[in-house]
């Protein structure tokens, strides 16, 4: 009976949990998911990370190439992420060209990156102006339930933590470069940042971390995205007004849920 | 982006508009944000594409292009924005199976594209006739290394920290979308919240008890009758006007 | 309901369209040769400028890049032009995919500014077989009001001629790009600046209007677009569609395209000089401060016109005027044939003799229904003195040539009628 009830009146069916403080998932309004974090099981990778947030699974993998810097910056080397949203992670996505959603949501990945400042580009140079590492952050959803800034972020983040690399001698007269695999050595991370989604239910309800029925149901989210004793970014595209208090209460989550995942990040 | 070599202009005479300037389209606007610019034309509704058809509300197409180069991901992050701002405030239930394209074309870029563009394509939608349940404002907020907030892009872009783009209704000037680039700690993007809600409105009413933020609305330019309303459109919006001084300042 | 997004021509308009030019009349008053107003903005960037052409937009911006040069070509730089038909210009345009038409429309815009070798790319080489400029002009519709190609040439040319590169160094190992506070940036070298002139054939070569409108597109049969520079050379030669064009025809065509290509080059440098020189007075550039009102006042402006070539060009249809396909009348016929069509200026077009399936436009033809003929018999007399008409010579095709007659092929108005 609860399943048509689900089905037939779906924005009902929350509402009558939500009435009573709870969500269907027998979470409180501000509780998160249990967040799992798996580094370094892909051996193909230079750095690669899994990471689970309730039912959504995100992985990451990175691998470095090398390549020629750039003549506008000839002292950096790259960073580039990318999301793909395959059809295998949810029934909304098709197989093909990237859809708009897994475009925006590279940006965002990106904006995030380069906004926290975390990683130096610098250091991904070998040789200015002739060779540099370029990394690609692959990071493929595997099952879609909402939130998938927060776990793109953290997979991103866990991940650049465990890169190596290895390295490499060049030599500038001969334009020849050797690669040494067996001395590999991390890169510098100079934060760490996190993401925190709210779905916003009814113009006034806030769910934390919210799953993907959640964001379909709710009328906007927010993502805010912290990085040690700062924000780096505040994402609400559109969806209900929000005014300053509920801000401000979202912002000492965030910070709250911060140091909770860095104590989980500490651990490996 | 340009050399400044010309003095920044003060604040009053930053915003500027001009509406209904291209033939074709329903609605168009040249928005003007000190010397940032971008044209916004919109039809709709119009037929809809198969793989789009919402039964229930119009599905918004937003098409953003850059003045030079291909459209690339950071394109498509701003048409994504747009377009889920155009879908809260505009009318969707209205027009089930049918599309409205929105169209922005970046003219000049001085550092405040993004909440140019989102103003342009208010002011498009307005311009058209289409109806919606509120309209929006942009402001664009800059941080500076020295902690100082202004509403105007600053000459020396090194000297930028961070950019704040937020997105407010015009009926109880509630933030409805925001972006933000940079870092900054909670206490500075109250400030710029605050500061880009009361700077911005402060332009928007000095512009006002100047000289209106110009929207003729020429009748003579239209071609034949698709176009329902032109001045009657803005009547019934009237009364809920009142406490978003920017939308005084924007049309009277 | 929602709107289609093809523009439709309907039969109507096609009629009237075609009646009108019958009287040497168009839409907009103007006459067969003359063009729409071209106007030039330029915008505070280096090589950025708004052209219209009447109400058709484009905007253009030139941007440059570092690239490895060509194996193949390793003194040279490189130059792209894209022409981008945007959704804002016409809601039938896909963004998303390459038409046909844009293709088209690339191709042209290359082989008049490219392959003419308008601009100097050995210019753009910093050190032969390493590093060359490439550049790259985004040609963007903004409304699309007919004859895009002209503008976006215009647009393109006028762009890269306003262009100016940032100043390299290379101290043999590292390129270094100088902003352009530092160092003051470099005009690109053009050799001559082409342009294209396109004309809509219609009727079988019957009408060639210059610089056509969206509504005279959709119409016309065929398209000639001339490419050309300031000195008559020629750049290019496009005829696509579907008419027979004699010879005579192009040529002719092509010396008055030679002197808008003149007045068109003569514009464009104009205005660049006109935006250098304020420049150069530190003024104030750009999208940001253009007047706001232009658009009323360009509005009666271009009314007065209209009026004013209204009896312009009832006087000047009576020496041009030649055949009146509407015209049906038999009586005034023959004679009027003989007596008025030695004035003709615009020759006709068909060189060939066979009946072909060619479409003519005339739907009034004399194939139709009495009382439509009834319909049009009422209006000439009072639109002309001079009805020509040749609507009843049908067989003779060959004579076409000789500027007395006229004739259409029943078979051709047939089909049109559908």
């Amino acid at each position: 009976m609860a399943e048509q009830y689900k089905t037939l009146h779906s924005a009902k069916y929350y509402r009558d949990y939500l009435k009573n403080d709870i969500r269907p998932d027998c979470r409180q309004l501000s509780a998160f998911r249990p967040v799992i974090i798996n580094v370094d099981s892909i051996k193909t990778a230079d750095g690669s990370a899994i990471v689970k947030i309730g039912r959504t699974t995100v992985v990451c993998g990175i691998k470095a190439e090398i390549c020629r810097p750039k003549p506008e910056t000839p002292r950096q080397g790259f960073l580039v992420p990318n999301v793909d949203l395959p059809p295998l992670c949810s029934s909304k996505f098709k197989s093909g060209p990237p859809s708009d959603q897994a475009q925006v949501l590279t940006q965002i990945i990106a904006d995030i990156l380069e906004n926290s400042r975390c990683i130096n580009l610098e250091q991904l140079c070998i040789f200015p102006d002739k060779i540099a590492w370029c990394l690609y952050a692959d990071i493929i959803c595997l099952d879609y339930d909402g939130s998938l800034i927060d776990a793109c972020a953290l997979a991103l983040i866990s991940c650049l933590k465990v890169v190596t690399l290895p390295e490499v001698e060049y030599d500038p007269g001969l334009d020849k470069q050797q690669v040494n695999l067996e001395k590999r050595s991390p890169l510098n991370i100079s934060c760490t940042f996190v993401a925190t989604t709210f779905a916003i239910f009814d113009d006034k309800l806030i769910l934390s971390d919210p799953s993907s029925e959640e964001e379909n149901l709710s009328a906007g989210t927010l993502t805010v995205v912290t990085s040690d004793e700062e924000l780096c970014y505040m994402h609400k595209p559109g969806g209900s007004p929000l005014n300053e208090e509920q801000i401000t209460k979202f912002i000492s989550i965030c910070f709250f849920k911060l140091s909770v995942i860095l104590r989980n990040i500490a651990t490996y | 982006m340009e050399v400044d070599t010309l003095k920044e202009e003060n604040n009053i005479d930053r915003l500027k508009c001009d509406l209904g300037l291209l033939s074709r389209p329903d609605g168009s606007a040249l928005f003007t944000e000190g010397q940032t610019v971008v044209l916004a034309a919109l039809y709709g509704p119009v037929e809809v594409k198969m793989q789009k058809v919402l039964v229930e509300k119009a599905s918004i197409e937003c098409i953003y292009k850059p003045k030079a180069g291909f459209p690339c991901v950071q394109d498509r992050f701003k048409e994504s924005f747009i377009k889920n701002i155009c879908e809260t405030s505009l009318a969707v239930s209205l027009y089930p199976r049918s599309t409205i394209l929105v169209n922005i074309q970046e003219m000049q870029n001085h550092g405040q594209l993004l909440s140019c563009a989102i103003n342009a394509a208010c002011m498009a939608c307005l311009d058209s006739g289409i109806d919606m349940k509120f309209l929006f404002g942009s402001v664009s907020c800059f941080l500076m290394k020295d902690g100082e907030l202004s509403l105007i892009p600053p000459v020396n872009e090194s000297s930028i920290k961070g950019m704040f783009v937020f997105v407010f209704n015009n009926t109880k000037g509630e933030v409805i979308a925001s972006h933000t680039e940079g870092l900054f700690t909670a206490e500075q993007y109250h400030d710029a919240l605050e500061g880009g809600r009361q700077m911005g409105v402060a332009a928007y009413v000095k512009r006002g008890t100047r000289s209106p933020f110009v929207c003729h609305l020429s009748l003579s330019e239209r071609r034949g009758g698709t176009r329902r309303h032109d001045n009657d459109m803005l009547l019934p919006l009237r009364p809920e006007l009142g406490d978003h001084p920017g939308y005084r300042a924007m049309f009277f | 309901m929602a709107a289609i997004r093809k523009t439709i021509i309907s039969n109507c308009e096609k009629t009237f369209l075609m009646k009108n030019l019958s009287e040497w009349n168009r839409l907009d008053g103007r006459s067969f040769t003359e063009f729409r107003d071209i106007n030039i903005v330029f915008g505070k960037d280096w090589g950025c400028c708004k052209v219209s052409l009447g109400k058709t937009e484009v905007i253009a911006q030139v941007s440059c890049e570092l690239q490895q040069t060509k194996s193949s070509r390793p003194n040279e730089g490189m130059l792209n032009i894209n022409l981008e038909l945007n959704t804002m210009a016409d809601p039938s345009f896909d963004a998303s995919r390459q038409s046909d038409l844009s293709s088209q429309l690339n191709r042209l815009l290359e082989k008049c500014i490219k392959d003419s070798k308008a601009v100097d790319l050995e210019s753009l080489c910093i050190k032969m077989n390493e590093r060359a400029w490439s550049l790259r002009v985004d040609i963007n519709v903004l409304n699309n009001e007919g004859n895009i190609l002209d503008c976006a040439s215009v647009a393109a040319i006028t762009a890269l001629s306003h262009f100016r590169r940032p100043d390299v160094t290379c101290d043999g190992v590292e390129y270094k790009i100088h902003s352009i506070k530092q160092r003051d940036p470099i005009p690109t070298v053009i050799h001559h600046y082409p342009v294209c002139i396109s004309y809509a054939i219609l009727n079988e070569g019957e009408y060639i209007l210059a610089d056509p409108t969206l509504l005279e597109e959709g119409v016309a049969e065929a398209f000639l677009t001339i490419g050309l520079n300031s000195y008559k050379e020629l750049c290019g030669l496009h005829l696509g569609g579907n008419a027979r064009l004699a010879t005579k025809d192009i040529l002719e065509t092509s010396s008055k395209a030679a002197k808008r290509a003149t007045e068109l080059v003569a514009i464009i440098k104009n205005a660049v000089e006109k935006d250098t020189q304020d420049r150069l007075k530190l003024n104030d550039i750009g999208f940001h401060i253009m007047p706001i009102q232009e658009k009323i006042e360009k509005s009666t402006a271009e009314l007065s016109i209209c009026l004013d070539q209204w009896t312009l060009s009832k006087k000047g249809k009576k020496k041009k005027s030649k055949n009146e396909p509407m015209d049906v009348d038999p009586i005034n016929e023959n004679n009027s044939d003989v007596q008025q069509c030695k004035e003709t200026i615009t020759p006709l077009g068909n060189g060939t003799a066979k009946l072909s399936e060619v479409k003519g436009e005339n739907e009034w033809a004399i194939v139709e229904s009495d009382e439509e003929a009834e319909v049009i018999f009422v209006e000439p007399p009072k639109a002309d003195t001079v009805s020509i008409s040749d609507s009843n010579s049908e067989e003779e095709q060959v004579v076409v040539l000789n500027p007395q007659r006229l004739k259409k092929s029943p078979s051709k108005r047939k089909k049109n009628r559908i």
